[in-house]
C-alpha cells in the first residue's frame, strides 16, 4: 500500500530520515513523541510538501502522479487539520458525497449520532474531541482501501478513543485488503490495534516490531548490581542505570525467564520499549 | 471540482448572507441620502462582494484547512480551476443582484431617462473590472498568507496607480501623431466597441491570473 525508502526531508535544523512500509491488510503503527517527524512523513506521503530524496510510493503512484481515482481510495485524517470552521456536518455532506462515489451518507451520519458529533453546528465550535470523531468518520465512510491517520485519537477521552478504535477494527474486517497506517503518542492505542509499529525518534525510525513480536519476545528485566554482572548480555538490546541496579531490554524476554529465574523480566510494554529505545544505551 | 464548489458555496451561504444584506441596505441609503447614481450601486455591490469571494481562501486556510482539503480527491489543478470558476460565477451572481437594485432605483426616480441598452452596457463594465479586481487578488491570495496578502494587495494597488500616473505622463512624451491617431481611433469606438475592447483586456487578464495561480499552486508546500 505504502513504500517509503530513505525518504529524506530538511526543514532548518531538523531532518527527516525515513524507511517504511504498509503492507496490504495489516494495521501498521507509527509511535513518537511530539515534533518527532510523523506529521511530516504522512505529507510527504501525500504529496504536500516536496522531499529532498528518496522514493515513495502510495497505492503503486508516487506522490506528485496521485490523482482524483487514487485519493478517492484513501481515507486521511491529519493532527492539525480538517474541514474549515466555518462549515456545518450539513455541509460537509454534500461536499463529501460529490467527492466520493462511493459515500455512504446513512452510515456517516448514524456515526455522527452514535458518537454525539452535532450536524448544525460550525465546526470551529466544536470541542477537539468533536473535530477528531468527525475527522475520522469522514475518512472511513467512502469504501477507502487505505487510511492514513495522522493522530486520530487526539483529544479524545477513554471512552471514545476505544470507540473510534473499534471503529477501524471494523474497517479492516469488511476487506482483508485495507490498510491503515496510524501514528500516535499515545502508545497503549497502537500497541493494542496495530499488526506493527514504527518507532520514530528525532526524524529517524528507531524501532520496527511486529507487535505479536512485541508481546511474546520483549521483556524488561530488572536486575541489581550483582545480577546484572552475571548475565548473558548478547540478547540486551538496551541498558539503563536505575536507582536500583539495571533496566535492560531484551527480545529474548523466554531466555532470561528460563535462565535466569531469580531476576524480574517483565512483559515489554510499547511504553517502556521506547522508554528504553530512546533513553537506554545499546551495548 | 463539484465538491469543492459545493463547499465554496455553503461558506457563502453562510457567510455571505449577512453582507449581501448588508450590502443592500448601505447600497439603498447611500441612494436615497447622497447623490450617488444606480449606477455607481450596481458596481458597488459588484466589486465589494468579489472581495469576499477571494476570502473563500482565508476560510480554507483557517485552521490549517488547507492541507486537509489537499488529501481530498482534488488536484492542486482543479482547486484552482474551481476557486476561479466559483468566483466568477459569485461576482455574475452579485451583479445580477446589483443590477435588480440598480434597475429599481433607475426606474423608480422621478428624472430617469432609461436607455436600456447603454444602462445594461455600463453595468456590464462592473463586471469586467470586478473579474479584473479578482484575477489581481486571487493569486497573491494563494502565493501569500492572510497578513502578507493584505501588504502584497496594497503594493500592486500602489503598483498600478504608479504604473497608470507613468503612463498618463509619458503621452506627452510620445509624438504628436501617435497621439493624435491613438486618440482619433479611441474616439471613433462605438460604446460597444468600448466594451468590447474592455472584455478583451479582462479575458487576458484573467488568464495570465490564472495561469499565475497555477504555477503558484504547483509550486505550494503545505
Amino acid at each position: 500500500m505504502l513504500e517509503i525508502n530513505g525518504l529524506v526531508k530538511h526543514y532548518g535544523d531538523f531532518t527527516l530520515n525515513c524507511t517504511m512500509k504498509v503492507e496490504s491488510g495489516r494495521i501498521t503503527g507509527l509511535v513518537g513523541e511530539n515534533g518527532a517527524g510523523k506529521s511530516t512523513t504522512f505529507k510527504a506521503a501525500l504529496g504536500l510538501i516536496t522531499y529532498d530524496a528518496g522514493n515513495i510510493t502510495l497505492m503503486g503512484k508516487t506522490p506528485a502522479e496521485l490523482m482524483k481515482t487514487e485519493k478517492e481510495k484513501i481515507g486521511v485524517t491529519l493532527a492539525e487539520s480538517g474541514f474549515s470552521g466555518y462549515l456545518k456536518v450539513k455541509d460537509v455532506v454534500p461536499v463529501l458525497e460529490a467527492m466520493y462515489p462511493a459515500f455512504d451518507r446513512t452510515k456517516f451520519l448514524d456515526l455522527c449520532r452514535k458518537f454525539g458529533v452535532p450536524q448544525d453546528k460550525y465546526i470551529k465550535e466544536f470541542s477537539t474531541g468533536m473535530k477528531a470523531k468527525l475527522k475520522v468518520l469522514a475518512a472511513i465512510t467512502h469504501g477507502a482501501d487505505f487510511l492514513l491517520m495522522d493522530e486520530p485519537t487526539t483529544g479524545l477521552d477513554v471512552m471514545a478513543r476505544e470507540g473510534i478504535l473499534n471503529l477501524f477494527r471494523e474497517y479492516m474486517e469488511e476487506d482483508e485488503n485495507r490498510s491503515i497506517l496510524i501514528s500516535s503518542h499515545i502508545s497503549s492505542d497502537l500497541e493494542s490495534l496495530c499488526d506493527d509499529i514504527y518507532m520514530i525518534h528525532k526524524g529517524g525510525i528507531v524501532f520496527h516490531e511486529d507487535t505479536d513480536v512485541l508481546r511474546n519476545k520483549y521483556g524488561l528485566i530488572k536486575a541489581d548490581e550483582d545480577q546484572y554482572r552475571k548475565l548473558d548480555k548478547e540478547y540486551m538490546l538496551r541498558v539503563r542505570r536505575e536507582s536500583f541496579g539495571y533496566s535492560c531490554l531484551t527480545d529474548q524476554k523466554q531466555y532470561y525467564l528460563e535462565n535466569y529465574p531469580d531476576v524480574v523480566v517483565e512483559r515489554g510494554t510499547l511504553d517502556e520499549v521506547i522508554t528504553m529505545i530512546i533513553g537506554g544505551e545499546k551495548l | 471540482m463539484k465538491g469543492m464548489l459545493i463547499k465554496d458555496f455553503r461558506l457563502l451561504k453562510n457567510q455571505g448572507k449577512t453582507l449581501v444584506l448588508m450590502l443592500l441596505v448601505i447600497a439603498v441609503f447611500m441612494n436615497l441620502m447622497t447623490d450617488v447614481g444606480p449606477s455607481f450601486i450596481v458596481g458597488y455591490i459588484t466589486i465589494i462582494f468579489s472581495m469576499f469571494t477571494v476570502s473563500t481562501i482565508s476560510y480554507d486556510e483557517f485552521d490549517n484547512c488547507y492541507l486537509f482539503l489537499m488529501t481530498l480527491p482534488v488536484t492542486r489543478k482543479e482547486y484552482v480551476n474551481e476557486k476561479y470558476l466559483f468566483t466568477l460565477l459569485s461576482i455574475i451572481f452579485a451583479w445580477c443582484v446589483g443590477l435588480v437594485l440598480g434597475t429599481v432605483l433607475l426606474v423608480i426616480q422621478p428624472s430617469a431617462k432609461i436607455d436600456a441598452v447603454e444602462w445594461i452596457e455600463t453595468c456590464l463594465g462592473y463586471v469586467f473590472t470586478a473579474w479584473i479586481f479578482v484575477s489581481i487578488l486571487l493569486p497573491l491570495r494563494l502565493k501569500f498568507e492572510s497578513e502578507k496578502a493584505r501588504y502584497a494587495n496594497l503594493i500592486v494597488i500602489a503598483g498600478v496607480i504608479i504604473a497608470a500616473f507613468l503612463a498618463a505622463s509619458a503621452i506627452d512624451y510620445l509624438p504628436g501623431e501617435i497621439v493624435g491617431t491613438g486618440k482619433q481611433w479611441f474616439s471613433g469606438l462605438s460604446s460597444a466597441g468600448i466594451l468590447g475592447m474592455f472584455a478583451g483586456i479582462t479575458a487576458a487578464v484573467v488568464i495570465i491570473s490564472y495561469l499565475c495561480s497555477q504555477h503558484i499552486m504547483a509550486k505550494k508546500e503545505f
